[in-house]
């Protein structure tokens, strides 16, 4: 019997766009990459460095140029736009930087969206599977709340509710802290990471931060197209021609990586709202 | 099956949260609905009215009239009854009555006034759905009675003083005021008898027994048609078939032919379509404006809709997302113009207009109205929505989500 499949699996994934004038820009270039279910990994990466296309293709929203993504063992772009929309619903919960709440309808509302999309069971205990998600991420006093009448951070924790609400097996953040200040950023981070914890699904996250990416068994750093081990020398060399990486106090992950000192600052200076 | 509810779901949240921008649209829908609901029920209630008009006086579908036309001139009254009702009992026809024109002359607190009389067998009620608001019409046993029954009009009851119906009696004259007679009044038409035929004074009495009133004698009673009521379909053959059988007989020639006339000679239902397409113009414009706005709000929901199907939903869900709220939307509009057209219609105001054109049975509003009105709100629905529908599906998901 063989070892049953990765969550995912990318081998020299590839994904270049054809820009207006023409010519290919080629963002990813060669993207192997495997992450076992429930395993916490972090991607760093310069703002451009082509995160998003990657998390896109992890989320089975785009599709490699080249190169092959398995999703446990399938390749979804062999499966109709139907049933890869069903396995992304079943399987998979984004949160985004900017949040991405419906407007005009409440936290609840939000947090039971998902569960229009899933199975009659889902669809008919909404209410109260959507309520038990606010509670655990303790909004449940503000399930009547729209969402601009919540701050940045209350909000961004009604967006893990939604991600989690349908139990998925992976969970993609892409720069879940990028629009919260560093305090609210990282509670709702630790948030994020413990609640993937406790129903063991697998997190992917996609941040600037070196303090987030910490939270993670492994990190990466998305550059030049690849990704790269950030104990490996091209890693550290990358980070180390970052300014704010220089500053740092304190190491980014275990195993005596040689950035002496954490960073105070991160790689770019977020936006912070509220 | 739980897509399709939970798609329906979703529209009425999508609509609780855009309610200000579709109201508007919707009005238009509403109105038009209502239009179209109240002129097809009101114009189907009209119609029978004026079909009941028409049957009163024409009698309904289809009367044909049995008219002596030369010979016979030896034969009896009586004579002349059994050849033609032989010929007809023959036929198979049921409906029938013999009519007998004559003239009356009645009793008023002012002085004695005139009347028209008609003798006629107990099935022309029927025939020409004359029905009284007080009393009753006659039976075959009202022949055999000492006195004479009679129904008579709204106006002849009132003037004769508002006899008991069913006791009273008015005093019946012949032409010189020499002989009278007492006729038990048995019932009463409405007024709308008046309206339809536009008669005042008329008075209905058994055929059997007409030979009693006063100042009737044979020579008035030669005259006798004969009125036959048989089924549209039937009528051409009937037709033929009498006029060939009563063509020369002992008793005389007969000429048979039909007296209704049907609803198409009126022009009602050329104003009634008229009206209906005015309706369903407006609705088509309403269509459009709710096209309209749902497409501008597609366009506004770009990014909701790339949330969405990072959710999962399928593009067929995104579609039948977008056609549902504005299936559901136009389907909330049409209930509510459906509403208000039964409402404005069914009021007490509108039912005494149509009585006062002579509608005796106020029919129910016509369920096809209604269902009509909900099909098309439903079916505008389904126009506006699809194109917007169609739209959303092909919103690219990565674009809409691109932060
Ligand atoms: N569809 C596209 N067309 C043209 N350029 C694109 C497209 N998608 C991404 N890019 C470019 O690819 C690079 C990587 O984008 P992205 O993955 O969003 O980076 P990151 O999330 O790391 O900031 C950027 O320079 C971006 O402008
Ligand atoms: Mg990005």
């Amino acid at each position: 019997m063989t070892a049953p499949a990765p969550l995912l699996e990318l081998r020299d994934v590839r994904r270049s766009v054809r820009l207006p004038s023409r010519e290919q820009l080629h963002i990813l270039r060669g993207v192997d990459l495997t992450v076992d279910r429930g395993e916490h990994v972090a991607i760093l990466g310069r703002s451009g460095s082509g995160k998003t296309t990657l998390l896109n293709l992890l989320g089975l929203i785009d599709r490699p140029t080249s190169g092959q993504l398995l999703f446990e063992g399938t390749d979804p772009a062999r499966l109709s736009d139907r049933r890869r929309a069903r396995m992304r619903g079943r399987s998979i919960g984004f949160v985004f930087q900017q949040f991405n709440l419906l407007d005009g309808r409440t936290a609840l509302e939000n947090v039971m969206m998902p569960l229009m999309y899933g199975t009659a069971g889902q669809f008919w205990r909404r209410e109260s599977l959507a309520m038990e998600m606010l509670e655990r991420v303790g909004l449940a006093d503000r399930a009547q709340q729209k969402p601009s009448r919540l701050s940045g951070g209350e909000q961004q924790r009604v967006a893990v509710a939604r991600a989690l609400v349908r139990r998925p097996r992976l969970i993609l953040a892409d720069e879940p802290t990028g629009a919260l200040d560093v305090t609210t950023g990282e509670a709702v981070m630790g948030l994020l990471d413990e609640i993937a914890r406790d129903s063991e699904a697998a997190l992917v996250t996609i941040t600037h931060d070196l303090q987030v990416a910490a939270l993670s068994r492994r990190s990466y750093l998305l550059d030049d197209g690849t990704l790269h081990d950030v104990e490996s020398a091209h890693a550290r060399e990358a980070l180390l021609a970052t300014s704010g990486i220089r500053s740092g106090r304190r190491a980014v992950a275990g195993g005596g990586v040689a950035l002496e000192e954490p960073p105070t600052e991160r790689l770019e200076t977020p936006e912070v709202t509220s | 099956m739980t897509g399709l509810i939970a798609s329906v779901v979703e529209a009425f949240g999508e609509l609780r949260v855009h309610k200000g921008r579709i109201m508007l649209s919707l009005f238009g829908v509403a109105v038009s609905v209502f239009t179209l609901t109240g002129v097809l029920g009101a114009g189907g209630m009209l119609s029978s009215a004026l079909e009941q008009s028409i049957e009163t006086f024409g009698g309904r579908e289809t009367v044909l009239s049995v008219t002596q036309i030369s010979g016979g001139e030896d034969a009896t009254p009586a004579d002349r009854d059994e050849t033609v009702l032989q010929e007809t009992d023959r036929l198979g026809i049921e409906q029938r009555s013999r009519y007998l024109m004559l003239s009356g002359r009645f009793q008023t607190s002012a002085g004695v006034q005139t009347s028209s009389m008609y003798a006629v067998d107990p099935a022309y009620a029927d025939m020409y759905r004359l029905r009284p608001e007080q009393g009753r019409w006659f039976a075959d046993s009202d022949a055999h009675r000492l006195a004479p029954a009679v129904v008579i009009s709204h106006d002849l009851w009132e003037q004769a003083g508002r006899p008991a119906v069913g006791t009273g009696t008015i005093t019946l004259y012949d032409g010189d005021s020499v002989e009278s007679a007492q006729a038990l009044v048995v019932g009463v038409l409405p007024a709308s008898y008046t309206a339809a035929t536009g008669e005042e004074n008329v008075m209905f009495t058994p055929a059997s027994s007409a030979d009693e009133l006063p100042g009737v004698d044979d020579a008035a009673l030669t005259s006798t048609e004969y009125r036959l009521w048989v089924p549209p379909e039937q009528a051409d053959a009937v037709t033929e078939r009498l006029q060939d059988t009563l063509a020369d007989t002992p008793v005389g020639t007969f000429d048979t032919y039909s007296m209704g006339y049907s609803m198409e000679d009126t022009g009602f239902g050329m104003l009634r379509n008229a009206v209906v397409a005015v309706a369903v113009a407006v609705l088509l414009l309403g269509a459009l404006g709710l096209v309209n706005i749902s497409l501008v709000t597609v366009r506004y929901r770009v990014r909701e809709i790339g949330i969405r199907r990072s959710y999962g939903a399928t593009g067929g869900r995104i579609f039948l997302g977008v056609l549902m709220e504005s299936v559901v939307a136009t389907a909330v509009a049409g209930v509510v113009g459906v509403a208000g057209a039964v409402a404005l219609v069914r009021a007490p105001f509108t039912q005494d207009a149509f009585r006062s054109m002579g509608l005796v049975d106020v029919p129910a509003f016509p369920l096809s109205a209604v269902l009509i009105g909900l099909g098309a709100a439903i079916a505008v629905g389904i126009l506006a929505g699809a194109l917007p529908a169609l739209i959303a599906t092909r919103i690219a998901v990565i674009d809409a989500i691109r932060t």
